[in-house]
């Protein structure tokens, strides 16, 4: 295979603005070159001193693949990804069926491979049906191809039964990731508070969540089971999980993208794009979430990805299905945060490409010598709008919708296979 | 991070269109709805006239939970306005064959309707419905859940100002299960809205949650003391499934604690007069004798919703004419 050069590139861990030379063969990078490269051939990509970042890492998004192919389906949500600059997925296993047996992962590997986007990395049930009773089989599905272990959003009640299955990945070694919320707390539709107060709605108080982490967190300690908590939502939980850092528990956790962004408030007339799980919380929720990225107690940021019909949100707010269509926007949003908070635009990269890659031990995430050849080109500067029509998901549920955006995915390179580009898609 | 503020309750004009809750209306729009009512009430006898106020119009009531008492007050009023009035009881047919609210709301559009009247058991219906409904139609909202039932709270404000007069001057308790209590909120934002002087809520912490004081009420769990100087008591219908749940030992303590007996009703001014949104639970939030008794005007609630409502559904579909008349122009 020839050799393939990225030239005049902006890498982001480098403080000046000098352009670079990335250059990668099969697949993989080989040189890192900052003396000036003009030389243009076939294989040649001018990043005209765009910043290019490694490939971004989504550890938790949907593809609604097997079983909810009226939402969306791995191939629409492989470009959707594709198009906002993802080229690792690591998709839930609350699909139908479950992701609970090898020949479900091979399906979901087949169709990936068919789609011929991103890599996408499928997580494995920890318990059988995601019933919260019956241990998975976790070995299998590891050499299956799982990178880790979830009971997606049906929390385990059974303790006996948690403290077993974190036991059980334990010996393996295996990757646990849990949304902490407790099974009767997080029962509701919006986060307990003021504005669910106001309309009326069951409210899921912020003890769903910590109540979740402390049992966890001293399951986690007993067991000595690796867990990621996933998709933390409340200021009290990012003050748990910073205690079981300090304490040497082996936790990482992430947190979703719109929840760094929107709170309880934003539901005003019950805008049914605003449910999701975990609920949006207070603006100090959000604040401390922010601040749990910028101090490292959040070791990753997700899309929480959850593509929906039209009609799962056509119907009083209660009544229609929790979830936000998130890939697209994504980094827009990433650097907003960096104009936001006091985190650095490289920090704030490292949660969505290093971060989860550690978290993970994924060898993606990083533009070094050997790593794997996937790239993000983005342009930083480039506005647009966020419109029904340009969301590239098939699931349109939004919740920026009408949001300006700055920042844009220029191309995406997996592997050294370019899998997306802006000006394509144009034409 | 924002998007454009607009009321969806109102046109363009910035006039009522639709009533879907009492919070976000101005003073003026309650005050507009309280004097049409009066005017729509014989004076000699006090009962409600028939006025062609909306004659040719067809109002449809929507009722996707049981009710009788505020659908029957909904079909006089719109009948009392000449209008053609559909009931349908939407819980028993098409919702139960598999049809989306969407579908059974399209398929009336279909049959030319004017205004929805509708009750659902989802808080936010009523918006949802009022969002997805074509322009000439105008939404009332008859109770949607645990978030709003505006009529209730109006024709209780009405009520108060017959018996009580100036709402500034007034001491006003509400006792009970608040946070299952569409009635409760939207009486909360009337009070405030129009003014009350004093507004004290009463009940267990696990029916009074702390963020009601957010809406505006002062949170009490002890009813004695809540009870000095009160003007207006309104007790709240205590559910029969939270009769005995985690959030309740039982009836009897219940009563025990928050039930409006002759006893307590002495702790009150002495001409505080007694209300209730029915349908009462004797003996469980309210003594009999008290739900019978001289302070009481839980009859007189009902007789006044018929001139609030008929003062709402006139008032909507005039707006929504001139909104559309001035479309056109």
């Amino acid at each position: 295979m020839t050799n393939h050069r990225i030239i005049n590139c902006k890498l982001s861990n480098t403080q000046d603005d000098k352009a670079t030379t990335v250059a990668f063969e099969n697949g993989v990078i080989t040189a890192i070159d900052d003396s000036v490269d003009n030389t243009r051939d076939a294989n040649t990509i001018d990043a005209e001193g765009r910043h290019l970042l490694p490939g971004l890492i989504d550890c938790y998004a949907r593809l609604r693949e097997p079983g909810f192919e009226s939402s969306a389906n791995i191939a629409s949500e492989s470009m959707a990804a594709a198009s906002a600059g993802f080229t690792t997925i690591m998709c839930s296993p609350d699909t139908d069926p479950v992701t609970d047996e090898s020949a479900i992962v091979e399906q979901i590997k087949q169709r990936a491979h068919e789609a011929n986007g991103p890599r996408v990395l499928p997580i494995g049930a920890m318990t059988n049906g995601l019933n919260g009773e019956q241990l998975g089989e976790l070995s299998t599905l590891s050499q299956a191809g799982c990178i880790a272990f979830s009971n997606a959003d049906r929390p385990i009640q059974n303790t006996q039964v948690l403290r077993r299955v974190m036991e059980y990945a334990a010996g393996f070694n295996l990757q646990l990731i849990i949304a902490p919320q407790d099974p009767w707390l997080s029962i509701g539709v919006a986060h307990e508070g003021a504005v669910a107060t106001r309309l009326g709605l069951a409210g899921i108080a912020s003890a769903a969540e910590t109540v979740a982490l402390s049992q966890l967190i001293e399951l986690g300690y007993q067991t000595g089971a690796k867990l990621h908590f996933s998709r933390l939502s409340t200021a009290r939980g990012v003050s748990l999980v910073k205690q079981a850092k300090r304490d040497q528990i082996q936790v990482t956790a992430d947190v979703g993208i719109h929840h760094l962004f929107l709170s309880d408030i934003d539901i005003s007339d019950f805008n049914s794009n605003f449910l999701t799980r975990p609920p949006f919380r207070t603006p100090n929720d959000l604040q401390a979430l922010r601040e749990g990225i910028v101090d490292g107690v959040i070791d990753a940021i997700c899309t929480n990805h959850a593509p929906l019909n039209r009609d799962s949100k056509l119907a009083p707010f209660s009544d229609c299905e929790p979830g936000t269509s998130s890939m697209d926007g994504f980094l827009p949003l990433l650097l907003r945060l960096a104009a936001e908070t006091d985190a650095s635009l490289e920090s704030l990269i490292d949660k969505v490409t290093g971060g989860p890659a550690r978290c993970f031990a994924l060898p993606q995430g990083r533009i070094e010598i050997g790593a794997p050849a996937d790239f993000c080109l983005i342009d930083t500067e480039m506005e647009w709008e966020l419109t029904e029509e340009n969301v590239s998901s098939r699931g349109k549920n939004h919740p920026c919708t009408g949001w300006w955006m700055q920042g844009q995915v220029v191309q995406t390179i997996v592997a050294g296979r370019t899998i997306y580009r802006l000006d394509q898609e144009a034409s | 991070m924002s998007r454009p503020i607009f009321n969806p309750q109102l046109t363009p004009l910035g006039d009522l269109r639709h009533l879907l809750g009492i919070e976000g209306l101005g003073r003026p729009i309650l005050e507009e709805i309280l004097s049409t009512a009066e005017t729509l009430v014989d004076s000699s006898n006090g009962t409600t006239r028939k006025v062609p106020l909306l004659r040719g119009k067809t109002v449809a009531n929507l009722f996707f939970e049981n009710s009788t008492r505020t659908r029957t007050t909904f079909e006089l009023a719109a009948k009392r306005l000449s209008a053609d009035v559909l009931n349908i009881n939407v819980a028993a047919s098409a919702t139960s064959k598999g049809e989306t609210l969407l579908d059974t709301l399209r398929n009336l559009q279909a049959m030319q309707c004017d205004m929805f009247v509708v009750r659902h058991s989802a808080s936010g219906a009523a918006h949802f419905i009022a969002q997805h409904v074509e322009p000439h139609i105008s939404v009332i909202n008859a109770g949607d859940g645990q978030h709003a039932h505006p009529t209730q709270a109006l024709l209780d404000m009405y009520a108060i100002r017959k018996f009580k007069g100036d709402l500034s001057q007034l001491k006003v308790v509400i006792i009970g299960d608040l946070l299952h209590s569409r009635v409760a909120r939207s009486q909360i934002h009337a009070l405030n809205i129009l003014g009350v002087g004093e507004l004290v809520t009463v009940g267990p912490k696990t029916l009074l949650p702390e963020h009601f004081r957010e809406l505006g009420a002062r949170v009490e769990h002890n009813l004695d003391p809540a009870l000095a100087n009160a003007d207006v008591i309104i007790t709240l219908r205590l559910q029969r499934e939270r009769m005995k749940s985690a959030s309740l030992p039982g009836q009897d303590e219940y009563f025990q604690c928050y039930g409006l007996t002759q006893r307590r009703l002495q702790l009150a001014s002495p001409d505080a007069i007694v209300m209730h949104p029915g349908p009462t639970n004797r003996g469980v939030e309210i003594e009999a004798s008290v739900a019978d008794g001289p302070q009481s005007i839980i009859l007189d609630q009902v007789r006044c919703g018929i001139a609030v409502r008929m003062a709402v559904m006139s008032i909507t579909m005039g707006n929504v004419e001139r909104a559309l008349h001035e479309n056109k122009q």
